[in-house]
C-alpha cells in the first residue's frame, strides 16, 4: 500500500507552491533591486560630493579673491555703473557658450557671473610715481618696483615672462581701485613680447620724473596699461583721478562662470579667451540641473536686524542700489539630478565672503 | 511492491528549520544593509544641514560691522528644526547654561552657540604673517566661537561642528 504522501503532488500543490515561490522570488527581486539602487544612487552621490566639491573649492578659491570694487565700471556698456568687480549677468544678454535661462522673476535656472579675482601672490608692487588714467588713448607706461631675484616668489611679479592681463591698482590714499588691461604693445617704445608684457628694465631714466640721468642706475618693472572693456567690448571712459605714489599694483584676472548648454561647468578666462571645464557630470549618467548665483548685501544698521537665511539673497543684476556698496556675500547652488527618472540626487549650496576694497568702510552699511 | 525514494519522504523538522533560518537570516542582512544606508544617508542629510545653517551665521557675521554685535562676554544661541528652519533665538552671557550645553534641549533641533570674546590680538598667530599686518594693540581682534550640533530624540547622531572666526574691530 502507498500511503498518501508518498504519491507526489496534487496540482493545487503545485500550484500553490509555484505562486508562493513566485511572491518569494518577487520580493527577493525587489529586495535586491532596491539593494543595487541604492548602492549605485550611493556611490553616484558619492562621485558627485567628490567631484562638487572640487568645483566649490575652485570657486571658492576665485571668487573669494574678488573684492567690490568702487567706482564701480559698466558691466555690458561702459556706462551701466553695474560692475563692481563682481556682477551677474543679465539673463536677457547672451553670453557665447554660456546657458542662462530664468525660471521666473525670482528663481534662474542657469546663471552667468563675471568676476575679477586677485591672483594668488603674497605682496603688491607699488606705483614709483604718480600715474592717472585720464591720459589713457593708447597704451600709458607706468613704473613699478622690483625686488632681488632671491625675493621674488614673494611679490606678484615674478621676474621676466610674468604675465597679467589686467592689474588692479588700489591709491595709496584708498580713494578708489580700479582695474586695467595690460597691454601687449608699449605707447612709445619698441613692442614688448607678449610674454614680456610686466618687464624688468634696468636704465638710467628715472621713473619718478621719466628724465635720463646719465650716471645713475634704476631697476624696475614696467608694463603698459589701458583701460578694462565692459561684456560687449568697449573700453571704459578714463576717469580724472591721479593715483598718488607708492599705490598697489595687483595682477588680476576677470573670469566669467557658466554652465555650458551641454550642461558642463566652465570657467572662462575673459582677455586670454582660455576655457576651463570645472565639472562634466556626463560620465556620472546625472544632469546640472540648476547653477544659481546670488548676492547679499547687509542691510545698514539703523533698520531691523536681519537673520542671514538662503532665502535673502538676491539674483544678479544689483537690483536695489542701497545695497550695492555693502555687498559682501556670494551664493552658488548647484543642484545635480540622475539622467533616468529625473530624481533630483543632490544639491550644493555653498555662501563665500566678499570684501570691500576701502577697509576704512565696514561691511555693514553704515 | 513500490520502492519509496527517500527524496520523497518529506522534509524533516530539522531541514524546514534550517531553511527558515536561512531565510531569516538573508532577509535581516539585507534590511540592515538597507537600514544602514538609510541612516547613513539621514546622517549625511543632517550634518549638511548643520553645515548650511552655520555658514548662514557665519556669512551673517562676515557682513555685519562691529556695533551691531552683541557685547564681549554675550552668547548668542539660534534654534532651527531638523530641517534647517529657524525657530528662536535667545542671547544671554557666555558662562548661561543654554550657552555651555551646546546641545538643544527640545530633541530634534539644531541649535548654534555663538560665544562672542575680544582682546584676543596677543594670542593669535597666522600663516603667512607677513602681510597681514595684524595689530599689535589689544581691543582691535573680536573672536566668535561657532558651534552647531543636532540632538534627535535618540541622542545618538550629534554632529556638532566648532569653528571660530576673528573680526577686526575698525580703527
Amino acid at each position: 500500500m502507498i500511503s498518501k504522501r508518498h504519491r507526489g503532488f496534487t496540482l493545487i500543490e503545485l500550484m500553490v507552491s509555484l505562486a508562493l515561490f513566485s511572491l518569494i522570488s518577487l520580493a527577493a527581486y525587489q529586495g535586491v533591486l532596491t539593494l543595487i539602487k541604492g548602492q549605485n544612487r550611493a556611490v553616484t552621490q558619492a562621485s558627485i560630493r567628490m567631484v562638487a566639491e572640487t568645483v566649490l573649492a575652485e570657486v571658492r578659491r576665485r571668487v573669494g579673491n574678488t573684492i567690490i570694487i568702487d567706482p564701480p565700471e559698466g558691466l555690458l556698456v561702459p556706462t551701466d555703473n553695474l560692475y563692481r568687480g563682481i556682477a551677474g549677468v543679465p539673463t536677457t544678454t547672451t553670453i557665447a557658450g554660456c546657458a542662462q535661462q530664468a525660471v521666473d522673476a525670482s528663481n534662474e535656472k542657469f546663471s552667468v557671473v563675471r568676476f575679477t579675482s586677485f591672483e594668488y601672490k603674497v605682496g603688491p608692487e607699488t606705483l614709483l610715481g604718480q600715474w592717472s588714467e585720464s591720459e589713457i588713448g593708447t597704451p600709458k607706461r607706468l613704473h613699478l618696483t622690483t625686488h632681488p631675484e632671491d625675493n621674488v616668489p614673494q611679490f606678484v611679479f615674478q621676474g621676466p615672462g610674468f604675465t597679467a592681463p589686467e592689474l588692479y591698482i588700489i591709491d595709496a590714499d584708498k580713494l578708489s581701485l580700479r582695474r586695467y588691461r595690460v597691454a601687449v604693445t608699449g605707447p612709445s617704445s619698441a613692442p614688448l613680447s607678449p610674454y614680456d608684457i610686466v618687464e624688468q628694465v634696468n636704465t638710467d631714466v628715472d621713473p619718478n620724473d621719466g628724465v635720463s640721468k646719465p650716471g645713475n642706475s634704476y631697476t624696475y618693472h614696467q608694463v603698459s596699461l589701458q583701460m578694462p572693456l565692459a561684456l560687449n567690448g568697449m573700453a571704459q571712459v578714463p576717469q580724472v583721478h591721479n593715483n598718488i605714489t607708492g599705490s598697489f599694483a595687483y595682477p588680476v584676472r576677470t573670469f566669467l562662470l557658466c554652465a555650458s548648454p551641454e550642461g558642463k561647468i566652465i570657467l572662462k578666462e575673459e582677455v586670454t579667451g582660455e576655457e576651463r571645464v570645472l565639472m562634466d557630470p556626463t560620465p556620472f549618467n546625472v544632469n546640472l540641473t540648476k547653477l544659481e548665483f546670488r548676492y547679499y548685501g547687509t542691510p545698514p544698521t539703523a533698520a531691523a536686524p536681519e537673520r542671514l537665511e538662503f532665502s535673502r539673497f538676491h539674483l544678479f543684476p544689483f537690483s536695489d542700489l542701497n545695497k550695492v556698496s555693502c555687498i559682501n556675500n556670494f551664493m552658488i547652488d548647484m543642484e545635480f539630478t540622475a539622467v533616468t527618472g529625473n530624481a533630483k540626487l543632490e544639491q550644493f549650496r555653498e555662501i563665500i565672503p566678499l570684501q570691500t576694497f576701502n577697509t576704512r568702510r565696514p561691511g555693514a552699511c553704515l | 511492491m513500490t520502492k519509496v525514494l527517500k527524496s520523497q519522504s518529506g522534509m524533516t523538522m530539522l531541514e524546514v528549520s534550517a531553511g527558515l533560518v536561512i531565510l531569516g537570516v538573508l532577509a535581516t542582512v539585507m534590511n540592515s544593509y538597507l537600514l544602514i544606508q538609510q541612516v547613513g544617508s539621514l546622517k549625511q542629510e543632517k550634518q549638511t544641514q548643520i553645515q548650511d545653517v552655520v555658514m548662514q551665521n557665519v556669512a551673517e557675521l562676515h557682513g555685519k560691522g562691529l556695533e551691531a554685535y552683541p557685547d564681549a562676554g554675550s552668547c548668542l544661541t539660534r534654534y532651527y528644526s531638523g530641517k534647517g528652519i529657524f525657530i528662536r533665538e535667545e542671547t544671554g552671557a557666555n558662562g548661561d547654561a543654554a550657552c555651555i550645553n551646546e546641545v538643544s534641549p527640545n530633541g530634534a533641533e539644531i541649535k548654534v552657540t555663538m560665544r562672542f570674546r575680544q582682546n584676543l590680538s596677543g594670542t593669535m598667530t597666522f600663516e603667512p604673517a607677513a602681510f597681514l599686518k595684524l595689530p599689535s594693540s589689544d581691543n582691535t581682534l573680536f573672536e566668535v566661537e561657532i558651534v552647531g550640533t543636532y540632538n534627535p530624540p535618540s541622542g545618538k547622531t550629534s554632529a556638532p561642528l566648532t569653528l571660530t572666526i576673528l573680526k577686526r574691530k575698525k580703527a
